[in-house]
């Protein structure tokens, strides 16, 4: 197996270029916050950078960014609740932000507003499998759950949309 | 198959994804600078320089041309002097029609749409990832590995997207 390079400076930078977009978009679509965003992912690499020297195995760079991204969104999720806890207000609907409201449509407004009202761990099912596009397995690793975990919060999740979007299918 | 609720989701998830403005790729790749951070820790802050002053060397030297792509309306542009190419998701879900390049729309000279305004056969769907070339300030070209090209020309004072698939 090939050792990374000792210096991380090269292979991250490298990443940072690659997969910054993606990691980006993934951010926004879990948080529905590009400030909240550009900060999670910003830290993911950081941590890369620092665990570089003791990466076993440099192909496993992109799916460790996928993991900090998704765990920093968890963790700025709580925060920005926390805040709003103590603001005592109720926390307001996070997606769409409000730069993206003005080029979505209102048919992905109202979807998208649904899938907040979802419980997070099926949220991240959603943007994983439906806009990431990984498989069952690999959102099992992303999220450190079971594969069946991965199948009922799906189940569950496409389930309970289709009864906030209204009708049998969402119609 | 994907259920109705399914395809819903792909469109809607598509959409904001697509408000991740793509001219990201070329900001970074012209000059990386640290945002002001609300809780950045000295330590991190120094691992964050070293990671974006890193991408800015690799591109200051693999880039034709090093800074900002030009997205204001210029005159009397060599398109060989002011090509710059960079990596570059296409949005595709829609059918290939537009891009929108360092804040200015882009339409595609010949759309290519598949069946019920989607990804055309052969394409990645929602993205395909290849390479933009910008011509001149108001056209530009993408290519991909499956050998896709597409030429692109700006539209003038747009501010959205034409079309958001729904």
């Amino acid at each position: 197996m090939p050792r990374p390079e000792t210096t991380a400076d090269g292979p991250v930078a490298d990443l940072f270029r690659r997969q910054r977009p993606d990691l980006l978009r993934l951010a926004v679509l879990l948080l529905g916050d590009r400030a909240m965003a550009e900060d999670v992912v910003q830290d993911a690499f950081v941590a890369l950078h620092r665990k570089w020297p003791t990466l076993t195995d440099p192909a496993s760079a992109a799916g460790y960014l996928r993991v900090s991204v998704v765990n920093g969104a968890r963790s700025a999720q709580r925060r920005r609740t926390t805040v709003w806890r103590h603001l005592k207000a109720g926390e307001p609907e996070a997606l769409p932000a409000a730069d993206a409201g003005v080029l979505l449509a209102e048919e992905h407004r109202t979807v998208l507003i649904a899938v907040r009202r979802l419980p997070r761990r099926q949220r991240e099912v959603l943007v994983l499998r439906y806009w990431a596009g990984l498989s069952e397995a690999e959102i099992a690793d992303t999220l450190a759950v079971s594969r069946g975990t991965v199948k009922t919060c799906a189940s569950r999740a496409l389930t309970k949309l289709a009864d906030l979007l209204g009708g049998p299918d969402g119609h | 198959m994907d259920t109705e609720i399914e395809d819903r989701l792909r469109r809607a998830f598509s959409a904001l994804a697509s408000t991740v403005d793509s001219v990201d790729t070329v900001d970074m790749e012209a000059a990386p600078a640290a945002r002001p951070r609300r809780r950045l820790t000295p330590v991190f802050a120094a691992a964050t320089a070293v990671v974006l002053v890193a991408a800015g060397v690799v591109f200051a030297v693999t880039r034709p041309t090093p800074g900002p792509v030009p997205v204001t309306p210029a005159t009397a542009a060599s398109p060989s002097a002011s090509a710059r190419s960079f990596s570059f998701d296409l949005l595709t879900h829609c059918g290939v029609d537009e891009a929108k390049i360092g804040g200015t729309y882009f339409e595609a000279e010949h759309p290519i749409v598949g069946p019920a305004v989607s990804a055309p056969a052969g394409w990645d769907n929602p993205y395909q990832r290849g390479t933009m070339t910008l011509l001149s300030p108001d056209t530009a070209v993408f290519h991909d590995d499956h050998g896709h090209e597409v030429r692109f020309r700006a539209r003038p004072g747009a501010t959205a997207f034409k079309l958001l698939c729904d």
